[in-house]
């Protein structure tokens, strides 16, 4: 009995077997298409009047196309590739006849990727077919098309699926042997690693281009300009004046808006979340909780659209001349309501994290449960508070679109219309962010360089920020 | 906050009263002072509501009124005149979500499983690997937090500019991975830790080599907290415009291959309401926009609600 | 009946965590076709040992050992490690079903050898799950989940589990001390019925259990600077009724431990 099924753990060795008349035809097939493919590697790279060869060669890129002076592709770079792709194929067909199961993996990918390569191309043309036209497309035209589309997917796919499926069900009959086990999960964990170091690959790409073009403006126009010059005007699109790139104005314009945010989103915010954590009962939990994800979940633009044609209709309704609805005010009233699911989100998480004796040891002393939130939780939890709202600074002084929408994207330094220094609120600005927004398109030169330097100048303050913020909060559960 | 600083605060509280004189009235003034406090959290809270209510029922509302199968299937017309429909934006969407998810998830869960089941014994076989692997998970942090107007800059100067891809799916589809990465990094490495130690402690004992255990046990049962994290990265994906206003053109017509230029949902809206006065059909553009994002939070919503009952309920 | 064959072989065994030692110099013989059950008070070293066996101690950073284990004269810290536990297998304290059908659970480990064939695992699973004594009771539930069952049922299908990649040697962690008297029994009761095929080594905090179940009994005790070590073994009959040592008999009668 033990001996029995002693075998059964260690697989079957190909010797044992039969070799399956599929796997031999598999492998034929593929020595056939890599002749087939060195040939027609050598049938391009000759001079052809017209007909097939000629058409692969336009595909492959080949000719030179009009106005170009060179072809994409050289003749021995296409020799080159149908090597490797032949020599693929002949390797590919000796591990099949072999029955090795690392050679049926690259037969079942390669097909698979081969049929998403055509899948998608269907998906591609179906799509334009029903939506990228100017007429209205019927439901019953849709439904031709989307049938057409499927009928062609299993015709030219039913082939393939049937050898994969085959190749699936003769699974037990190809080998692997614990050495090759072995390479594969060493081939796997530096596979592994390399994914794990992508992400500060993409920090350090990210820091080089953006550091790297905005060289050219530090070097030009130097960063005591930028960062204290009070005009803004590029003269690129001028062309004659000189450029004056100073961001005062967009800086003090994100500040600004930040503030204002902040004035209004904090207290709601913190407010919102004491709600959460201390007063409300489950059922408005329940309720509130998912309305301030999902306010979380809307997109910026679409804040921004609201704020264009709802809020700055009521702004005009201040009767200051000058004030045209967008500005600081609109901007500021958006922003704190973008705002409040992050710092609500963390605030409850701080409440909720203030140990439950403080609590307790508050109102067995007799104090109500107000006092004992004000008094006793809100200060244990001062900073976490803290952090919710440094977080919710770097957020708004991240955003972009919705920004661009409702400020009015003046350039000058906002100063008050009126005595009143409020209606410092109603004047239009612009922010740092939206500034790059705005200019990118069409910048050039050294502008262009001093729109990166203002993303590098972005980067750095919110790195800041969110520093901070977690500085703050590992601090707190120590 | 120590318990003898909790204990001087309430004393101070108490002090008060006392000082005031009248046992029973400072009682009902503490109540009173009570309700006033707790009615403006209820306030905040119901603005809260009352924001989310008012911006996406006036956009929904507005926007339904233009939308009809007309508007859906056809293209927009280009140009100042805001004509047309928003079918290709719809496709384009699709495509540059399908194409972000394809980029950014096999990277982002094969770096939350190396983090959580390789990362122990590598930082121990090497100093170097260990440095390297502490930064690595910095970095994830710092990507966390840039702005996307950044990753936008960064994908126009690196893929639109010196990689010569132009403005096109590709560009957008390859910025818009860096975006949702450590999204993804993130929630998966959160759902791989949740897995029961003794998961993996009973597969190896069976004689299962390290990978198999990780793709046989480890990954199945995280796979519920990764796909949620996927969900959240596609409702990004979405919503966001600025890093797309820069990477993926404003083309109104429908993308046939991923180095085409396109138009998403979200910038659209942007370009309806900023370039044309056709307010209704950016409404109505919204209006889709809001949907779909509602109904995704609501599918994340379902499915965190069924791994939390499952890691509590049953089994261990 | 006194068995000659020596599955297991522990010579001068030490086993350091870094620079702490946790068993020091055992050498002690597993015999084949037998229950050997470990005894002793908490903290010395029972289920460490019983782990080196499996070397599932190298899951721990900074692990040594010095010394021999040998399964059938192979010193098995030489031996692939992958290779050794499918020789030597593996029940844990608490239940740890995988959340897989049942089905799935028994076969994951002759799939992981890379067995596919499907009418083949379907023999396995069977005849693990008889071996097992749940058969009957999920015979038509083969597709539930594993985590379906009750924690007894659980413990019976992990040992399925272990059964079916077809071990010399089960090694078990205080298999019944997490579940109820009932379920403790019937693990017992299993327990002797799989000796007449397997080696098993079995650690427990439960003398009446050692007493009445083993063949053979290992004694470890905690010296003063916390390294377990072997106090005496031999045969569980004469261990518990003529005990060598002072300390065994002490422990035994329940003086400290």
């Amino acid at each position: 009995m033990s001996a029995d099924f002693k075998d059964a753990g260690s697989g079957v060795r190909a010797g044992d077997q039969q070799r399956h008349w599929v796997a031999t035809a598999l492998g034929i097939v593929l020595v056939l298409l890599a002749a087939a493919v060195i040939v027609m590697g050598v049938m391009v790279t000759m001079p052809s009047e017209g007909g097939v060869v000629n058409d692969l060669q336009t595909r492959l890129g080949l000719i030179a196309e009009e106005g170009a002076e060179e072809a994409a592709m050289s003749p021995w770079q296409v020799l080159v590739a149908a090597v490797i792709v032949a020599a693929l194929f002949v390797l590919l067909a000796r591990g099949m006849w072999a029955l090795q199961n690392w050679a049926r993996t690259g037969v079942i990918l390669m097909l698979i990727l081969l049929g998403i390569y055509f899948g998608l191309n269907v998906v591609f043309g179906a799509a334009a077919e029903i939506f990228g036209g100017e007429q209205v497309v019927g439901l019953g035209a849709i439904l031709q098309i989307a049938l057409k589309g499927l009928f062609r997917v299993a015709a030219t796919g039913a082939i393939p699926i049937a050898i994969i499926y085959v190749l699936i069900t003769l699974g037990p009959r190809f080998e692997e042997t614990p050495g090759q086990r072995a390479f594969i999960d060493r081939g796997i964990r530096y596979i592994l690693v390399a994914t794990a170091l992508s992400s500060i690959f993409i920090v350090f790409l990210i820091i080089l281009f953006t550091a790297a073009r905005s060289w050219e403006a530090i070097r030009d126009v130097g960063l005591d300009t930028m960062l204290l010059g009070t005009v803004w005007r590029p003269g690129s699109i001028i062309g004659t004046e000189d450029a004056q790139l100073g961001l005062v104005p967009m800086i003090i314009g994100s500040i600004l808006s930040t503030f204002g945010a902040a004035l209004i989103g904090v207290p709601l915010s913190i407010m919102t979340a004491t709600l959460l954590a201390e007063v409300a009962p489950q059922l408005v939990r329940e309720i509130v909780r998912p309305a301030v994800e999902l306010l979380a979940g809307i997109p910026s633009v679409v804040y921004g659209l609201f704020g264009m044609v709802v809020l700055a209709p009521l702004i005009r309704r201040f009767e200051v001349p000058g004030n045209s609805g967008f500005g600081l005010l609109n901007a500021s009233i958006i922003l704190a309501v973008m705002i409040i699911p992050t710092v609500t989100n963390i605030a409850e998480d701080a409440l909720r994290a203030v140990p439950k004796r403080y609590k307790e040891g508050s109102l067995a002393l007799g104090a109500t449960h107000w006092q004992t939130i004000w008094s006793v939780m809100l200060p244990a939890a001062r900073s976490g508070l803290i952090a919710a709202v440094i977080l919710g600074i770097g957020r708004a002084l991240g955003e972009t679109m919705a920004l661009i929408m409702v400020i009015g994207n003046a350039i000058a330094i906002p100063k008050p219309l009126t005595d009143n220094p409020l209606t410092l609120f109603l004047v239009p600005a612009r922010t740092l962010t939206g500034n790059i927004a705005v200019e990118i398109n069409y910048a050039a030169g050294a502008h262009r360089s001093a729109l990166f330097f203002t993303g590098v100048l972005l980067f750095l303050m919110i790195l800041l920020v969110n520093s901070l913020a977690r500085f703050l909060m590992k601090e707190r559960s120590v | 906050m120590s318990g003898a600083q909790v204990t001087s605060s309430v004393a101070e509280i108490q002090n008060k009263s006392v000082v005031a004189g009248m046992a029973v009235g400072s009682v009902a003034r503490r109540k009173l002072s009570q309700r006033i406090a707790f009615g403006f959290t209820w306030l905040a809270g119901f603005l809260a509501v009352a924001a989310l209510v008012w911006i996406v029922g006036y956009v929904v509302v507005q926007g339904v009124q233009v939308i009809n199968l007309e508007f859906l299937t056809t293209r927009p017309a280009g140009g100042v005149s805001g004509e047309g429909g928003m079918s290709t934006t719809i496709v384009t969407t699709l495509y540059l979500v399908v194409l972000t998810i394809v980029i950014a998830t096999p990277l982002g869960v094969g770096a939350a499983i190396f983090l959580v089941e390789y990362a122990g014994e590598v930082q121990r076989e090497s100093r170097l690997m260990a440095y390297l692997i502490k930064i690595a998970r910095i970095g994830v942090e710092v990507l966390a937090g840039v702005p996307s107007i950044i990753f936008g800059l960064f994908g126009f100067a690196l893929f639109v500019v010196a990689l010569e891809l132009g403005f096109s799916l590709l560009s957008a589809g390859l910025s818009g991975a860096c975006l949702i990465l450590p999204v993804i990094i993130r929630t998966s490495e959160e759902a791989l830790l949740a897995v029961p130690r003794s998961y993996r402690e009973g597969s190896l004992a069976l004689g299962a080599t390290k990978w198999q255990t990780t793709v046989g046990v480890v990954l199945p049962a995280a796979m519920p907290g990764i796909i949620t994290g996927v969900v959240l990265s596609v409702g990004r994906i979405i919503a966001e415009t600025a890093i797309f206003w820069v990477t993926l053109g404003g083309s109104y017509r429908l993308p046939t291959s991923i180095s085409h230029a396109g138009r998403s949902m979200a910038l659209h809206v942007y370009m309806l309401a900023s370039e044309t006065r056709a307010f209704d059909k950016a409404m109505g553009t919204a209006a889709i926009l809001i949907v779909t994002i509602v109904v995704l939070n609501l599918i994340i919503n379902y499915t965190s609600r069924r791994l939390a009952a499952r890691s509590m309920g049953r089994g261990r | 009946m006194e068995s000659s064959k020596t599955k297991l072989k522990v010579r001068s065994f030490n086993m350091f965590y870094g620079d702490f030692q946790a068993l020091r110099d055992v050498t002690v013989d597993i015999p084949i076709h037998r229950i050997t059950s470990i005894i002793g008070p908490s903290g010395c070293g029972k289920s460490t040992f019983l782990r080196s066996f499996n070397r599932m101690n190298g899951l721990i950073p900074g692990t040594r050992v010095e010394g021999q284990m040998l399964l059938d004269d192979q010193d098995l810290y030489d031996i692939d490690v992958v290779e050794l536990r499918k020789r030597v297998g593996m029940v844990f304290q608490r239940p740890n079903p995988f959340p897989k059908t049942i089905f799935d659970n028994v076969a994951y480990g002759p799939r992981s050898h890379g067995l596919r064939d499907r009418a083949r695992l379907s023999e396995i699973v069977e005849h693990s799950l008889k071996q097992a004594a749940l058969w009957d009771e999920v015979k038509d539930n083969l597709d539930k989940s594993g985590l379906a069952l009750s924690g007894g049922q659980q413990q019976r299908l992990c040992i399925a589990r272990a059964l079916a990649v077809d071990p010399d040697v089960i090694l078990m962690d205080e298999p019944a001390s997490a579940l109820d008297p009932i379920a403790t029994l019937r693990i017992e009761e299993l327990v002797q019925t799989l000796k007449e095929s397997y080696t098993i080594v079995i650690v427990t905090h439960n003398m009446q259990q050692a007493a009445r179940a083993s063949d053979h009994t290992i004694f470890f005790n905690m010296a003063e600077d916390r390294a377990g070590y072997m106090v005496e073994y031999g045969l569980t009959k004469e261990i518990f009724t003529n005990p060598k040592h002072k300390l065994t008999e002490d422990y035994i009668t329940g003086r400290f431990g």
